[in-house]
């Protein structure tokens, strides 16, 4: 059962309930008899006739703590203290009085009594329910205390345990006629709903004290034991008090045999302990019974959890088993583990069949495979890996692996999975791509020598004269002849470039002589556009690349600037730098917004711009000027301002040559 | 004026080709493919042989390889013409004894260039 909380974890429902009730009765009681006093209503004051009566400041006790524990209930921690002050005040004031014989006024603050019983002091309080009412007092300032944490909830409930105590040894008393049990010496006793009402007050606040200690947990608090022997054991001293110490109050008609209390007394803290050692027992092997049932919960869930697993487990060998992909398991030395259907049917051998041999059945030719292991085993990856595998039948299929470290529990490399795709198909088409690229440039290039060989032979006049229009209008012709020879070869290229078939050479090469080549032969064109052309070139070392493919590169980066370039200057700009040689070649053109760069170099890019699409071009020369740098090692940037003008920045790293 | 053996298997190519070199005032021999262009050069012992690669039949590498394999012929210097300009292929074009590679499409007064200076050149010594 679980209580819900409020504030700083203070109980509400059913126990703040209780005590909210019994504090809500005691406290009408007091009043109640309060009200008796002042209205001579003797029966509200001492119940039966020759009883003792309730004193009024016990009755104003009442009303006190009755209160104080409504707002403990209530959660109210400054008003309980207050008034539980008041009440521990008032139940130590009129100890003192009884300790030092001392009258301080207090016993007839609220009126005179007028219900005499021969004890000393009249009207004062019974010293019994003084004590009663100074440890409700004192239990009430600890249940509101800040200080009052949980683990110490333990002392209120033991002062709230001896008041009930108390009470219920007086209610013995006045049962069993032991008139000890309800009065100490000659004073004042305590009266019979006094009694009652203490009962109530004390377990009003054990109740408010085991909730708190509770709080969500299902076990009662392991102080209640103790609490159940401290309550018997009070009963027990004040029955013995009431037997021994008490014979001449005794008013009954026989004296009681003289061994009787201390039979009493030895028994009674007997069974005191008793209860309190059963109860602890009790709570212990309940305690034991329930972590017993969570740990077979606990087995329960560990089993469910394996089967889980099992499940997970088989679901994964089946989503392995049935991959169309073939999946090996091999050690790494290469001797093959397992594999799944996937593998089965690429190479036409039962998991059986290859089950101990080495992976080098199913390769078409000896290979190294030193460095695939080494990676292996240093944990990585390798991916794509193309080449040539056997069949059972000795057919040769095009395989791409994805090679990856097996690792067990502690992380040690046992072994290696290979998925393997066969890529026969893909090869083969790409094989067809390929020759189809091939033979439609050569159809193309054949037409196009013809219509350009003719047209040159006009134009020279070695088919006869012709007029300066004629000849105006087949230069023309033989130029856009040109531009379709270019896109040819750039076609080619870039095609190529996307099945990584691009490869350029690599030995050493003078790039200050390229750019020189490449200026001579663009600086007329420039001047004759009307561009100034500027060109600075440091003296450079060598490095290793294709020198006719940079020459591609930088006919195009130039050929590009003076096309987009109505007026003003182009130029090149070569250099030493840090990351190699850097050349920049500048213009003062149309220039490209941001957009346009990002698109520079990717297929078919031509600008927007009016200006632009005058000029002849393919689209496809930076791409493959771009594709040509980074073969190199090198790397080509674009900065450009539209309308001011366009830098195109290469570097290129200077590598040495062997 | 020089006789050049022209193997080429597309007609208005060869026209073309044959116009300019004839204008130039060389004798041309036109072979359209290349058991043809084989047999004409044993019987016409051209100075200069323009072969193209790709040919039905024999291809203008296989003509190349048997030609440079005659020591009756194998001193005649070859151009080879043709689409195929990757460099692959040029490479097994010269490595199989071509002295020049014109990729096409060729500019005439390029070819007719390369055919005055391959003409103008010493033949090469003939092995032993």
């Amino acid at each position: 059962m679980t209580w819900a909380l409020r504030g700083q974890g203070t109980p509400r429902g059913g126990a703040a309930l209780i005590a909210a009730a019994s504090g809500a009765s005691v406290a009408a009681l007091g009043g109640l008899v309060v009200a008796g006093w002042l209205t001579l209503a003797v029966a509200l004051i001492q119940v039966l006739p020759g009883l003792p009566p309730m004193q009024y400041n016990t009755a104003l006790g009442f009303m006190i703590c009755g209160a104080a524990l409504l707002t403990a209930a209530l959660d109210l921690g400054r008003p309980t203290a207050l008034l539980g002050g008041l009440a521990a005040a008032l139940g130590l004031a009129t100890l003192c009085q009884y300790f030092f014989h001392a009258n301080l006024g207090i016993d007839d603050l609220l009126g005179q009594t007028y219900l005499l019983t021969g004890a000393t002091n009249p009207g004062r309080m019974a010293p019994n329910s003084a004590v009663a009412l100074t440890l409700i007092g004192l239990a009430l300032l600890g249940l509101s205390s800040p200080a009052f944490s949980r683990s110490r909830h333990f002392y209120p409930a033991l002062l709230g345990s001896v008041v009930i105590a108390l009470g219920t040894a007086a209610l013995v008393g006045y049962a069993a006629d032991v008139p000890g049990a309800y009065g100490w010496g000659d004073f004042q006793r305590m009266a019979v709903h006094t009694a009652l009402g203490f009962i109530l007050l004390g377990g009003g606040i054990v109740g408010l004290a085991w909730n708190a200690a509770q709080g969500k947990r299902p076990d009662a608090p392991a102080w209640v034991p103790a609490l159940a022997g401290a309550t018997v054991g009070t009963v027990t001293v004040c029955m013995w008090y009431a037997l021994a110490a008490g014979p001449d109050l005794h008013v009954g008609p026989a004296r009681p045999d003289p061994a009787l209390p201390n039979v009493t007394l030895i028994a009674g803290l007997l069974s005191a302990l008793l209860l309190g050692w059963a109860l602890r027992v009790e709570q212990t092997s309940r305690r034991r019974a329930r972590s017993l049932a969570a740990s077979t919960l606990a087995l329960n869930f560990q089993s469910r959890a394996r089967e889980l697993a099992e499940e997970t487990l088989h679901q994964l060998a089946a989503i392995v088993e049935h991959c169309n992909d073939a999946i090996i398991a091999t050690t790494l030395d290469g001797t093959i583990l397992t594999w799944n259907r996937g593998a089965e049917r690429l190479y036409g051998y039962t998991d059986e069949e290859v089950r101990g041999r080495h992976v080098s059945l199913l390769q078409s030719y000896k290979r190294e495979g030193g460095d695939l292991f080494q990676k292996i085993m240093r944990g990585e990856r390798v991916e794509q890996l193309e080449l040539v595998n056997l069949t059972k039948d000795g057919r040769k299929i095009d395989v791409a692996l994805t090679v990856s470290p097996m690792l067990d529990r502690s992380g040690e490399v046992i072994g290696a999975s290979t998925i393997v795709r066969d890529v026969t198909d893909r090869k083969h088409l790409e094989q067809l791509k390929d020759e189809f690229v091939s033979t439609v440039s050569h159809e193309l290039r054949t037409p196009l020598t013809a219509i350009k060989g003719f047209i040159e032979l006009v134009v020279d006049g070695d088919a006869g004269p012709l007029s300066d229009a004629q000849r105006e209008f087949l230069q023309i012709a033989a130029r856009n002849t040109d531009r379709l020879g270019n896109l040819i070869n750039d076609l080619l290229d870039v095609n190529r470039i996307e099945c990584q078939q691009f490869e350029i050479r690599s030995e050493p090469t003078d790039l200050g002589a390229v750019l020189e080549d490449v200026v001579a032969t663009f600086r007329p064109l420039a001047q004759a556009k009307g561009l100034e052309f500027r060109f600075h070139i440091d003296s450079l070392p060598q490095l290793l690349g294709d020198g006719p493919r940079l020459v591609q590169v930088f006919s195009n980066l130039i050929s590009n600037a003076i096309k987009y370039t109505p007026q003003g200057e182009v130029g090149l700009r070569a250099r030493r730098a840090q990351a190699g040689i850097e050349v920049v070649v500048h213009d003062s053109g149309i220039g490209l917004s941001r957009e346009e760069q990002g698109q520079l170099f990717t297929k078919f890019f031509r600008g927007r711009n009016p200006v632009v699409t005058d000029t002849g071009g393919t689209g496809l020369g930076l791409v493959v000027a771009k594709a040509i740098i980074e073969r190199h090692q090198g790397r080509i940037e674009v900065a450009s301002v539209p309308g001011e003008g366009t830098h195109l920045r290469v570097v290129l790293p200077v590598q040495t040559a062997a | 004026m020089a006789k050049i053996l022209l193997a080429e298997d597309d007609k208005q190519i060869a026209d073309m080709i044959s116009f300019k070199l004839s204008n130039s005032g060389h004798q041309v021999v036109r072979a359209q493919d290349g058991e043809q262009a084989v047999k004409l050069v044993a019987r016409e012992k051209p100075d200069l042989i323009l072969l193209d690669a790709m040919m039905p039949g024999l291809s203008g590498f296989e003509v190349l390889r048997r030609l440079k394999a005659d020591s009756a012929v194998r001193s005649i210097p070859i151009i080879m013409v043709t689409a195929k300009g990757h460099e692959r292929d040029v490479l097994t074009g010269l490595r199989g004894g071509a002295i020049d590679y014109i990729v096409k499409p060729f500019s005439l007064k390029e070819l007719s260039a390369r055919v005055e200076l391959a003409l103008r050149r010493e033949p090469p010594a003939t092995t032993a």
